[in-house]
């Protein structure tokens, strides 16, 4: 499951599991950084299509299912106004392994980059602000069934 | 036809609306129709520097739009 969220991630709350086979649970957190390319950053602004950000989020997902030998992943990202230290994305990969359930992580973080309709407004502390423009992820003419073969 | 347009942030910012409903003929395709609303709005981006999704999906320039279809300019993503 992919989900789009306007309010704090509770991470403790999501990390259980209900499922006696897993024997690996991997998560990742993605936090706001106090800069970027050398400018100092002191907040970020997330927008989203969410619409399509969550069905694009949950194909990613389905397809992280089908690739590694997990039982279920789910992640969560945040939108609106972040400060640093907040988690903007946090990502839960169950598996029976620990090596499927790290991978699978890490493809879904890969992707998510690259395809979910998300943008980040950076502001900075000498009263400037950017959206930030990721130029490996604008590259054009990769479509995303490109990125599902080249795990 | 008429199609909806949606933008977001940085073409969000320019044309300082969320949406557009726009009147297009068929043989127009997402490039040009990009490029005439950039003309309009000032867009800080190319048609080769976005990507189109219609319906909520990703789609390729060449695309048949049809009537009703929504319409979303996708900026260069940066989720994570």
């Amino acid at each position: 499951m992919f989900r789009i969220v306007d309010s704090p991630i509770l991470v403790h709350e999501l990390s259980e599991t209900t499922r006696d086979e897993v024997g690996a649970i991997v998560t990742f957190e993605g936090r706001v950084r106090n800069n970027n390319q050398g400018k100092k950053v002191l907040s970020l602004e997330y927008e989203a299509f969410q619409e399509m950000a969550e069905a694009e989020g949950n194909k990613i997902i389905k397809e992280a299912k089908e690739l590694f030998a997990i039982e279920d992943a789910l992640c969560f990202h945040r939108i609106g106004q972040l400060t640093i230290r907040e988690i903007a994305v946090w990502i839960v990969v169950y598996a029976k392994h620990r090596e499927a359930a790290y991978q699978a992580n890490s493809y879904i973080i890969d992707q998510v980059k690259t395809r979910v309709p998300i943008w980040k407004k950076e502001f900075y502390d000498d009263g400037d602000s950017e959206w930030v423009k990721c130029l490996a992820c604008a590259a054009k003419g990769i479509a995303h069934h490109d990125h599902f073969h080249h795990v | 036809m008429n199609i909806k347009i949606k933008y977001f942030a940085s073409l969000r910012e320019k044309s300082q609306k969320s949406e557009d409903l726009l009147e297009i003929n068929e043989k127009q395709n997402l490039s040009e129709i990009y490029e005439l609303l950039r003309g309009k709005y000032h867009f800080p981006l190319t048609a080769k520097e976005i990507k189109f999704a219609v319906n909520n999906e990703y789609v390729e320039d060449e695309y048949l739009l049809k009537e009703h279809d929504v319409v979303a300019f996708i900026p260069p993503v940066a989720g994570g």
